[in-house]
């Protein structure tokens, strides 16, 4: 369970976010959708630790949250594959990470194999030897979207990861980041300027206000798995949370 | 692919004839005994492939001689060069300040040490002192200047996972350094290299290859100490393709080798 | 498309031909040649005005501009430095060593020896546990470098005295360096650098040989100028001949005031050049001697130094290299001579001190 309490972010005079506050449930898959930057990258950078809030804090679990204790994954908009590891390497990279931050000494058979299975579920396998610049862009996010999986987090940011993606891949990769999350159970919240895929994947949209970023309202999203982008519910949900974010 | 790369060796080839074909018109045209035509430098360098030079030494002597003054030299500006570039490009502070010193000695080029390289060094380490001058700076730029560029979202991708400063160093900033130390030796030994004529200006034992150009140019005959050039120049131009062949194949992963 | 193309013919062709253009222009064979003005161009060794008084003595007191000449003075580091730059047509008098001079002439550079500067005038100092010429065996010796005289000395020594040992070059004033540091044990040059060891008490460093003993009387540094000068302004060289011969002969007749000139001109005290003056035998007449410039010559022939190639005849090879004519007419002429003998001779110049060389000979002067 993850609690954001009145999280404030100031960059020196520019006022980021203010006083954002919200909570997701265990195994919740929540998005974020807002103006063009209103701060969304900001607040999840927040939130995975990576900047400290001006003001406000980030619980898990009712702890204050630390990378270190907690288990975070990030998937990113840019590629952020390393380029000198192969895709299996990159897949070890977050659990070898994880195991010296943690001083645990995960063997190496271990690591492997937990690789193994997570490349294997993402239907990567036959590439675990190739190097990012072998691949594509599409299969680049693949890779990290499994690297982000495999350490099983307690809680997953992806900040718009299919923003640099062409149409199809997206869709292709919309379905598999939901199949993947199915199976897997685990919390995510996931940043997109695209209010269709907000309503596609998400069980919750949360619309943030233009900068200085407010929650502006949080949106259920009911509809029954898989979802049709011609339904009339989906196409009401749209056009909802469109005109809430509606800057122009 | 494979014929472009034939048309380019033919192309080169085309090239390096003509040129020599250029030389010889000229050495011809101007008929200088101090101008030596392609015939005479391919004479001499049989001459001390064969009998070795005037004195005794042989041509393998020579080479071997200045290999391990430029191996020493170089091996000690990349054991002191790569570790203090890691620190200056970690520490800002630490180059910054070291700065004030390092900026000037830089541009002092290792020619113009040579007068208090006489009076302050002895033996072998003046060869050391000069190409490790020639190699150093180089390479400890190359590896602190590599250390910004390190992609921020590769440390990103570590930081979240809760990873030390020292694994983010081991794991991320060295990995993504490494191109460019490397591409850093690859400008210090082609450097040091080419200080080895300086260096053996120095005076000492007429062996080395700069002496052997030295040496001949003393008793006017030109061809040899062409001759010597050249031999310098094709090894650098192996020291610096086996470097460039290394780099390829560690760095697989990178799609671009530059020169 | 095609007049992008001849754009870029037109551009290649010029650069080809200015390509072309500097090269023949490096190569003088267009542009301004080297000029036959009052003007000269003289060269010098550096550290070296114990063995070439002659220069700045004879500027020094007006002899030069009492010829008409204005002249520019280059310094160079030993005397193949020197021939490289003669070669390249940038000297027209050269004071250098006989070896050099030798060398440079058998690989085609145009210059001919018209008078001598001095004879012998090298030595051979080694640190005190150097007792005699056998324990240089296996030693390293300093050399000022591989086409000088002194080098040829050396190799000399190895052969009369049946002994081995390592040539280290370095620059003249740097040999005593190395020796100080033990880098080397004994080393030759041209004075007073090596009596400087003596003096300063280096390593006790003593004279082993000189030169006199190694080759007595040989011609040490020569007066040389363009072959071409030789040819078609003979008027021009006997000048210079002249007031060569005027310094030599002011040098020995006033050996004190010359030693102080020597001194000023070379940045080292008067003692010193006083200690190392009798090593050096400053010829009057100044004639060549070829006898010990034919011996050179074969020596440096043997050590693969001159191809003998270049030089097919000895003989002829050196009367064309050397042109005595110029001394004998001024002598004829001005009858400076103290003597009545035209022949070639050495003459002793100094007596020879207490502060000489060990093993040196007094020899009477014959005046």
């Amino acid at each position: 369970m993850i609690q954001v309490e009145e999280v404030s972010k100031r960059f020196g005079d520019l006022l980021v976010l203010d006083r954002v506050s919200f909570s997701v449930g265990d195994g919740e898959f929540m998005c974020i959708c807002g103006p063009t930057g209103c701060g969304k990258t900001t607040l999840l950078r927040v939130m995975a630790g990576l900047i400290p809030a001006t003001m406000g804090r980030v619980l898990v679990d009712g702890q204050p949250l630390d990378p270190l204790r907690h288990n975070i994954s990030f998937v990113f908009q840019e590629p952020s594959c390393l380029p000198w590891k192969t895709v299996s390497g990159n897949v070890r990279f977050s659990l070898e990470t994880r195991s010296a931050a943690l001083r645990q000494n995960l063997s190496k058979a271990d690591m492997d194999e937990r690789a193994g299975r997570i490349l294997d579920f993402v239907g990567l396998q036959e590439f675990a030897h190739y190097y990012p610049h072998q691949i594509s862009a599409g299969m680049k996010q693949r890779v990290a979207i499994a690297r982000a999986f495999v350490t099983e987090p307690d809680l997953l940011l992806m900040d718009e990861p299919f923003g640099y993606l062409d149409v199809q891949t997206r869709y292709f990769l919309e379905k598999e980041i939901l199949r993947i999350w199915e199976k897997l159970r685990r919390t995510v919240v996931f940043v997109t300027h695209s209010i269709e895929e907000a309503v596609y994947l998400s069980e919750r949209t949360m619309v943030l206000t233009e900068l200085p970023a407010r929650v502006s309202a949080t949106i259920p999203v009911n509809l029954p798995q898989p979802r049709d982008y011609d339904d009339p519910s989906f196409m009401d949900l749209r056009r909802k949370i469109t005109d809430l974010i509606k800057w122009w | 692919m494979k014929q472009r790369r034939w048309q380019d060796s033919i192309l080169g080839l085309i090239v390096l004839l003509g040129f020599l074909a250029a030389w010889q018109l000229a050495a011809v045209v101007v008929r200088s005994p101090f101008l030596p035509g392609v015939t005479d430098t391919v004479g001499a360098f049989t001459d001390l492939a064969l009998h070795g030079d005037l004195e005794g030494y042989s041509l393998l002597t020579h080479v071997a001689v200045s290999l391990t003054r430029i191996a020493a030299g170089f091996g000690l500006a990349c054991l002191l060069g790569i570790p203090l570039g890691l620190l200056m490009g970690l520490y800002p502070s630490v180059y910054r300040s070291a700065r004030t010193i390092v900026e000037p000695i830089r541009f002092i080029p290792p020619i113009a040490w040579i007068p208090i390289v006489i009076v302050v060094i002895a033996g072998f380490s003046r060869y050391l002192f000069i190409i490790w001058l020639g190699a150093f700076f180089p390479i400890l730029i190359s590896t602190l200047a590599g250390i910004p560029r390190v992609n921020p979202v590769h440390l990103d991708v570590a930081r979240v996972h809760g990873a030390p400063r020292g694994y983010l160093i081991r794991r991320v900033v060295i990995p993504s350094v490494l191109p460019e130390i490397f591409a850093g030796m690859r400008v210090g030994l082609g450097v040091g290299w080419m200080c080895i004529v300086a260096a053996e200006m120095l005076g000492g034992e007429n062996i080395g290859l700069g002496r052997l150009i030295l040496k001949y140019a003393e008793l006017f005959k030109l061809d040899y100490s062409v001759a010597g050039m050249v031999l310098i120049g094709l090894l650098g131009l192996l020291l610096n393709e086996a470097f460039i062949q290394a780099e390829k194949r560690f760095f697989r992963w990178r799609w671009e080798v530059t020169l | 498309m095609s007049g992008k193309l001849n754009w870029m013919l037109v551009a290649a062709l010029t650069a080809a031909a200015l390509v072309a253009l500097s090269g023949l222009y490096l190569f003088h064979l267009i542009g301004p040649s080297p000029r036959e003005s009052r003007s000269l161009r003289v060269g010098h060794l550096v550290a070296d005005e114990l063995h070439q008084p002659g220069w700045c003595v004879a500027q020094e007191l007006g002899f030069v501009s009492e010829e008409g000449f204005e002249p520019a003075n280059s310094e160079y580091m030993n005397g193949a430095a020197e021939m490289e730059h003669f070669a390249a047509g940038e000297l027209d008098v050269a004071y250098v060593g006989a070896a050099p001079f030798l060398t440079a002439r058998a690989a085609g550079v145009d210059i001919v020896a018209v008078a001598s500067s001095n004879t012998e005038g090298s030595s051979i100092v080694a640190a005190r546990e150097i007792r005699d010429v056998a324990d240089l065996n296996g030693m390293r010796v300093g050399s000022p470098g591989i086409g000088t005289i002194q080098d040829y000395i050396l190799t000399r020594v190895e052969e009369t005295h049946g002994v081995s040992f390592t040539h280290f070059y370095a620059k003249i004033t740097d040999l005593i360096l190395y020796f100080e540091r033990g880098e080397i044990d004994a080393y030759i040059g041209w004075e007073p650098h090596p009596t400087r060891a003596v003096v300063e008490g280096i390593r006790g460093a003593h004279t082993l040989l000189t030169s006199h003993e190694i080759l007595p009387g040989h011609q040490c540094c020569v007066l040389a100028v363009r072959g071409d000068m030789v040819r078609n302004s003979p008027e021009v060289v006997a000048s210079i001949v002249r007031w060569h011969a005027k310094a030599q002969r002011w040098v020995l007749d006033h050996p004190d005031t010359a030693e102080e000139i020597i001194a000023n001109h070379s940045g080292v005290s008067v003692n010193l050049i006083h200690a190392a003056h009798p090593v050096v035998q400053h010829n009057y007449p100044p004639y060549l001697d070829l006898t010990s410039m034919r011996i050179m010559l074969e020596g440096l022939m043997a050590s693969g130094k001159i191809d003998p190639e270049d030089v097919p005849d000895l003989d002829s090879f050196l009367n064309h290299a050397v042109d005595n004519s110029f001394v004998s007419s001024l002598l004829q002429t001005q009858r400076l001579s103290l003597g009545s003998t035209f022949e070639p001779q050495v003459a002793a110049s100094l007596p020879r001190t207490a502060m000489a060389p060990r093993g040196a000979v007094s020899v009477p002067v014959s005046r």
